[in-house]
């Protein structure tokens, strides 16, 4: 046991850097200042954003309320928490326990698999902690002022939530130790693994969407309304499906200090019990081998015949474009970073679709158009893309970790002769054309769904551009002014990198500006070309102005990195 | 070629200088050999001639050109291998080289030549196509210099490279090194090999606690006793 204790404080102390931390602090009073800065910088841009969201869910509290269903936040905030552990643990867990550096020292250690992979199961769940509890906090505390419930209840609540990322964690884990053994011999460790999650998504997804479709065919219409709204837990249960626990857990909140209440713990609890013997079940039996076929990379040894070595070697790029290059080839290869910036290119328009496909028939479609010719507002589409573009390009992160993603090879660019500037505009266009690329599956599935028609999509699309490269600059310049390039793994680069988080705070000030302005400019009574033109003025000084800012320091700021 | 003059460094959370007013200076064609016990400071110097530490005070030129001011020429006119070779593993070695011969805006001619050769030495062609990542550590260190002997660089700064090499190599090696010289260029490198250094160098600087204590050629530093070799002179200098 006490093997245990120390091998898994020592992981999350190495994980978290606390030791780096505490030695900085010791030595560095800079260095808390320039936290308690970042701190207060924060707290002021963020600010708004966060009321903003607490008042999102004071008003989901009161909707339930009206409805005589108070309990429904609680509901959305455990489903919410479920789901995204879920599906980032996935990613988290299969980069855990096959992509860590520290495995080439734990493994040769006088450790069982077991434990090894417990002590990466419990950095990734401590990091799951830190990501829902912005999710379940808030909702949970809202809904214990508001309903006022008993004192049992946020002992209760406590409980919850120290359990409730380990059951899809754990069903996650179950997933993912297998699949190291499925791969076929001699293939791409890192792509198959990128390729594996990505259908594994889909397939999730799928068969959410093919349940859905069941039990709605299976109810007749006229009683949804019913279903939802008169009977009691109506909204609750409806969304619960789709992932059943999340029901339970739910309810060990809402009758949190009865009977029933306990009962539903139990439930939840046993399953996630049941859930973890499993997993070391399957664990013991191929944990090690799996991990260790991972740890092979093809080399092929082919024989390169020299006159192919002289075709290839004499092909010259620019050293702008020779840094895209390389920036891409890495990206492309890291599937972390693929996983972690693409997934929700293609989950974006999943849920979109679904959806649409959904909602019963009559009452889907048709009824958007419409809305739009009631309101006169086609005139407006291309805006509406262009505001949607930029919110979800805010959130891929391609560019707040381009300089970060370095890590520790971040020597290489300092050494070369390429002037920073140069290299920065490499990196931002390298984050245009892969922002690009993820955007284009929600493009299409919006435009078929909601029949935009090309006249008003394309206008849309390209005025987006600039709006992309604006909020793509602000991203690079966060990362340019903090960089993280001490990490030994790629995914800390993207998963423990505040930049990221940073300068989607940043995007949102600039779209919520633009669209304040857009919308003042149009409830003035302003012509639809002056909309436009405002428009249009406003992302080109955004783009030029925040592209010239960024180029000026590039210099500046590579200089001042030392390693 | 090379010209270090009042240079000090210390790090941010130490208060003790790693770098202690250096002065040195290595002229064309000259293989120059650094030395110095563990934690002398070698590899912060080195650091900070390629531009990966920034000085406390005191001027470095490469070539003429300041390291400070005129940071693009200065970082032209290197190249540098670094004490440990970690270099882009997710790409192959072609890629890779290709990549430096295109910053350093080397022309398709010199690039072809030059990579076909070395590789070719280095019995690396066979690995070039395979990503970084399954190369050994002597591979790497080889790869590492091959990309820095790409654009025939004026000053080539290495930082213990024959750590890592099998014999072969290590003779190979050092004619490159002899080669490059030949050629007007200079070497400056760190080494704890001082039978290499005692065979290969023109000149050796020997570093402790951040400061030059001896610097000349092996001659002088004998100081007229020929028989001295420099393992002894080494222990003698080091040792207070
Ligand atoms: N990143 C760093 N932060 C703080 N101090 C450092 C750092 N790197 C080196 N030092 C200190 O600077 C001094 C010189 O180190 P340096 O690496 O230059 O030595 P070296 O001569 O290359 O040694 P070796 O022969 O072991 O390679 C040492 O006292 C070392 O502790
Ligand atoms: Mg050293």
């Amino acid at each position: 046991m006490k093997q245990w204790i120390a091998l898994i404080r020592t992981s999350l102390k190495v994980y978290f850097g606390f030791s780096v931390w505490r030695y900085q602090f010791k030595n560095d009073k800079k260095k808390l200042l320039e936290l308690a800065a970042i701190a207060l910088a924060v707290v002021v841009g963020v600010a708004p954003i966060i009321y903003g969201y607490i008042k999102l869910i004071i008003g989901f509290y009161d909707l339930g309320a009206a409805l005589g269903q108070p309990e429904f936040i609680l509901m959305l905030a455990v489903l919410v928490s479920l789901l995204i552990t879920l599906i980032f643990g996935f990613i988290s867990l299969l980069s855990g326990f096959y992509f860590s550096n520290d495995l080439s020292v734990l493994v040769p250690l006088p450790l069982t698999p077991i434990q090894v992979l417990a002590s990466k199961f419990v950095q990734v769940l401590a990091t799951e902690y830190l990501s829902i509890t912005f999710l379940y906090w808030p909702a949970v505390i809202t809904y214990g002022i508001k309903a006022g419930p008993s004192f049992l209840y946020w002992l209760a609540s406590l409980a919850v939530f120290v359990l409730l990322p380990m059951l899809p964690l754990l069903i996650a884990a179950i997933f993912v130790i297998p699949l190291m053994r499925f791969r076929k011999a001699n293939s791409d460790v890192e792509r198959w693994t990128a390729v594996i999650s990505i259908i594994m998504l889909v397939v999730i997804l799928g068969a959410q969407f093919a349940f859905q479709r069941m039990v709605i065919a299976q109810g007749a219409d006229a009683n949804i309304e019913e279903a939802l709204f008169q009977t009691s837990l109506g909204l609750s249960k409806s969304v619960s499906r789709y992932f059943p626990p999340s029901l339970w857990a739910m309810m060990a909140l809402h009758k949190a200090g009865t009977l029933v209440g306990c009962g539903y713990f139990l439930l939840y609890a046993l399953l996630a019990a049941g859930l973890g013997a499993a997993m070391f079940w399957i664990a013991k039996k191929m944990f090690y081998r799996g991990l260790l076929s991972g740890k092979e990379t093809r080399a092929s040894k082919k024989l390169v015949g020299q006159e192919q070595l002289t075709k290839e070697a004499g092909l010259r790029r620019t050293p702008l474009t020779a840094v895209f290059i390389r920036d891409w080839k890495l990206f492309w290869r890291t599937s972390i970073w693929v996983v972690n910036s693409m997934v929700g290119a293609l989950i974006m328009p999943v849920i979109l679709a679904l959806t649409f496909l959904m909602m019963p028939q009559e009452q889907a479609l048709p009824d958007f158009a419409e809305l739009l010719e009631k309101a006169n507002l086609w005139g407006i589409m291309p805006l509406i893309i262009v505001g949607v573009t930029m919110l979800f390009g805010s959130m891929f992160g391609l560019a707040s970790y381009a300089i970060s993603r370095e890590g520790p090879l971040i020597w290489i660019s300092k050494v070369i002769p390429v002037a920073p500037a140069i290299q920065v505009r490499a990196k931002l266009r390298h984050a245009l054309v892969m922002i690009i690329i993820a955007m284009i599956p929600t493009w299409i599935v919006a435009g078929v769904m909601l029949k935009i028609p090309l006249l008003y999509f394309l206008p849309g699309v390209v005025l987006s551009i600039p709006g992309l490269r604006g909020i793509l600059a602000a991203g690079l310049l966060v990362d340019l002014l903090r960089p993280y390039l001490t990490w030994d793994n790629p995914t800390k680069a993207v998963k423990q990198n505040l930049n990221v988080v940073f300068a989607m705070f940043v995007a949102f000030w600039v779209i919520g500006i633009g669209a304040f302005l857009a919308v003042k400019m149009i409830t003035a009574g302003l012509a639809l070309w002056q909309v436009y033109l405002g428009v249009i003025v406003y992302l080109l000084l955004l783009m030029v102005g925040l592209e010239m800012i960024l180029r000026k320091t590039a210099a500046q700021r590579y200089a001042a990195i030392e390693v | 070629m090379l010209e270090i003059n009042g240079l000090s460094k210390s790090y941010a959370d130490s208060k003790v200088k790693a770098v202690d007013n250096l002065n040195l200076s290595v002229k064309p064609g000259e293989i120059f050999g650094f030395l110095g016990p563990n934690g002398a400071g070698k590899t912060t110097t080195i650091k900070l001639v390629v531009g990966l530490l920034n000085p406390d005070s005191g001027t470095i030129k490469i070539n003429g050109f300041d390291n400070q001011t005129v940071t693009l020429e200065a970082k032209k006119q290197i190249g540098y291998v670094p004490d440990n070779p970690d270099l882009y593993d997710r790409l192959t070695g072609l890629e890779y080289l290709n990549f430096i011969a295109d910053v350093y805006e080397v022309n398709e001619n010199v690039r072809r030549t030059n990579i076909t050769r070395y590789l070719e030495m280095f019995e690396l062609t066979g690995a070039v196509k395979d990503l970084i990542k399954s190369y050994s550590h002597g591979m790497k260190q080889k790869l590492a210099l091959t990309s820095a002997l790409l654009h025939e660089p004026n000053v080539l700064i290495l930082d213990e490279p024959m750590v890592g090499l099998d014999p072969k190599s290590a003779h190979l090696f050092k004619e490159v090194l002899r080669d490059h010289c030949d050629k007007g260029k200079a070497v400056f490198f760190s080494t704890h090999i001082l039978d290499v250094a005692e065979r290969l160098c023109d000149r050796v600087g020997i570093i402790s606690h951040g400061k030059l204590i001896a610097c000349g050629t092996l001659d002088q530093l004998r100081k007229g006793d020929s028989k001295e070799t420099l393992e002894q002179i080494f222990l003698e200098l080091t040792e207070s």
